[in-house]
């Protein structure tokens, strides 16, 4: 940020009337009630104000790069304690050297300068304080300004995020050929169709229930998958098999909500969609160990079925899901080999925190 | 009595073909002929049966319903019924009879039928192949992601990023990728249309090349050059086909 007071040329307009308001005042003073002769008081009043505006500038940087945000008060009214010592030292001193060699024989202004220095101190303490505080002001009023900008960009961005997120977890081709599954089998199978709408149904609301950052027990989580892998068993037949490998003792460990349907539809369409072998999908869960749940999910594909657009999206959003949630950047690692592909996820058991 | 019209239906779901076959049951236009799981099977089974009538699926593993489509010298009238709406534009290329998404009505279903049979009996003329429409349309920042190839019974599907070059030839296509070369009966006009612009360009009335494989220029007359490609290969580049090339690489 530069100096708000060259910043623009309003700005520096109004600093420079003010000073020469002040040295105006001072002059008049100086010359009327203290009755010096009018050049010294017009010297005096130059030397010393001038002075002051350009430390007064200077200062700037004295607050500029002092991180007030990682000191207590206390700290910081000692800083500007000593900033204003030096500063009033340095222009007290200047000044006087400057006057008496401008006017080295003139007693009555010597005698006048000496017993007037206590009282240009507590001026020149005022008119510091006046300039960090409008310093302050400053920097106060352009951080809230950026913090509302910022706070409507991130809005938008949490609102895309939703959106992207739903439209992630209900794939509409899913959804459409589902149902024309269902229009198939009402004629033939309606015993099935309405067990597959009821599946339909659950995995629906599940996917639609809005805790979409809150955690779910493992148990409920595998449910959903399971009814999801059962409504595309309905549509792949015998190219779609599942398996899950859960030990009781994991079921009650929790997962963010959804976190593995996106997961499961990548296998769903990299592994069936693109091949016209059976396809296996395994999940296997972990806890033994460290008090973290260890989930794997395997499915086999076609290395000869060209690479598919959009992939490592799923993958890519559910590492940001976990990161977030955990602050863990290894939550999720993937690896590839010559017909399986598997996704391995750690999810912790205490959440993180985010500090504010 | 007019004979019956043979209808092949291709869809990898069992319950979409169930629901058409059902569909189809009665009509007294119709005779199914077999019914195919993916393109492979599809292609066999247009190759033996004839068809005069598709219903094809178009999200398919292996190759998808466009693809097999693009391999045949001749097609018969298309009816796509898919729940992706986004594939309607290109569905247009092949001069479809219709395009039926998921999941539809008796009505509806019946109504593209009907179009059909009266195409058929009408003997209007065949869907016209590929090359002769006019460039078509893809989605919308959508490019083709592979190109699928027959040489007799093998088909092969070749990942766009291979292709090196891509070469005219009469009615032919031929298309060159380190591994080797392949014919598909397709025009220029539908691969430039089709091809990432940012990977490809035409520089030549015959020629399409990836920008990227290309190692060095060399002079050839007065205005146009000739192009040496990481194989080895050398393309002739026109004075238009230059004119672009010196747009896209900023020289």
């Amino acid at each position: 940020m530069r100096n708000p007071f060259l910043a623009n040329r309003t700005y520096i307009i109004t600093y420079l009337i003010a000073w020469i308001l002040v040295a105006g005042i001072h002059a008049v003073v100086l010359w009327l009630a203290s009755s010096q002769e009018l050049a010294v008081s017009i010297a005096d009043s130059l030397v010393f104000n001038v002075l002051f505006a350009a430390i007064g500038l200077g200062l700037w940087y004295s607050i500029r790069y002092y991180d007030i945000r990682r000191a207590n008060p206390l700290d910081a009214f000692l800083n500007h304690l000593l900033v204003a010592l030096v500063v009033l030292g340095v222009w007290l001193g200047l000044g006087y050297l400057i006057m008496n060699s401008l006017w080295p024989d003139n007693e009555t202004y010597h005698d006048y300068l000496d017993s007037s220095i206590p009282w240009r101190a507590v001026a020149g303490f005022l008119i510091y304080s006046l300039i960090v505080l409008i310093y302050y002001l400053y920097i106060n009023y352009e951080d809230r300004k950026a913090r509302i900008q910022k706070e409507s960009t991130l809005q938008v961005q949490v609102r895309e995020a939703e959106i992207d997120m739903l439209k992630a977890q209900i794939n509409p081709h899913f959804l459409f050929n589902s149902l024309n599954s269902v229009s198939s089998l009402i004629t033939t199978q309606p015993e099935q169709a309405r067990e597959m709408l009821v599946k339909l149904s659950g995995f629906l609301r599940y996917s639609l229930e809005s805790r979409h950052n809150g955690l779910t027990p493992l148990e409920t989580e595998m449910e959903n998958i399971r009814h999801y892998l059962q409504i595309e068993k309905v549509r792949f037949g015998s190219r779609l098999v599942f398996e899950f490998r859960v030990p009781d003792e994991c079921l009650k460990m929790t997962v963010p909500h959804m976190i593995l349907q996106p997961l499961v539809e990548n296998s769903i369409k990299h592994g069936v969609y693109e091949s016209t072998e059976p396809v296996r999908i395994e999940l296997e869960a972990n806890c033994s160990s460290d008090n973290k749940l260890h989930l794997t999910l395997v499915n086999d594909y076609d290395p000869e079925a060209p690479p598919r657009k959009g992939k490592g999206i799923g993958l890519k959003n559910t590492r940001n899901r976990l990161f977030l949630a955990y602050n863990c950047e290894d939550c999720l690692t993937f690896e590839k080999t010559e017909s399986r592909f598997s996704v391995h996820l750690t999810i912790p058991q205490t959440i993180h925190e985010p500090k504010n | 009595m007019n004979p019956r019209i043979k209808t092949l239906i291709i869809d990898d779901e069992e319950p979409a073909r169930m629901l058409i076959r059902s569909f189809l049951t009665g009509n007294p236009d119709i005779e199914i002929v077999g019914e195919a799981a993916n393109g492979f099977d599809g292609l066999k089974a247009i190759q033996l049966q004839k068809p005069d009538l598709l219903l094809l699926d178009i999200q398919m593993p292996k190759i998808s319903g466009f693809e097999l489509l693009e391999l045949l010298d001749e097609y018969p009238q298309v009816i796509f019924s898919t729940a992706f709406d986004e594939f309607a534009i290109r569905a247009f290329e092949f001069n479809a009879v219709d395009y039926l998404l998921k999941p539809y009505s008796k009505e509806r279903f019946d109504q593209a039928v009907g179009k059909a049979v009266e195409r058929i009996r009408q003997k209007e003329a065949p869907a016209p192949g590929l090359t002769k429409l006019a460039a078509g349309v893809m989605p919308e920042g959508q490019h083709l992601d592979r190109i699928v190839v027959r040489s007799g019974q093998k088909i092969k599907v070749i990942p766009v990023d291979q292709v090196e070059c891509i070469e005219a030839e009469d009615d032919y296509a031929t298309i060159y990728t380190p591994e080797g070369r392949y014919m598909k009966q397709m025009t220029m006009g539908y691969f430039e249309e089709h091809l990432d612009p940012a990977e490809f360009l035409r520089v030549h009335r015959s020629h399409i090349v990836r920008i990227s494989r290309i190692v060095q220029l060399e002079p050839y007359d007065k205005d146009t050059k000739v192009l040496v490609m990481q194989s080895g290969k050398k393309i002739h580049a026109s004075k238009a086909g230059m004119k672009r090339l010196r747009e896209v690489l900023g020289f």
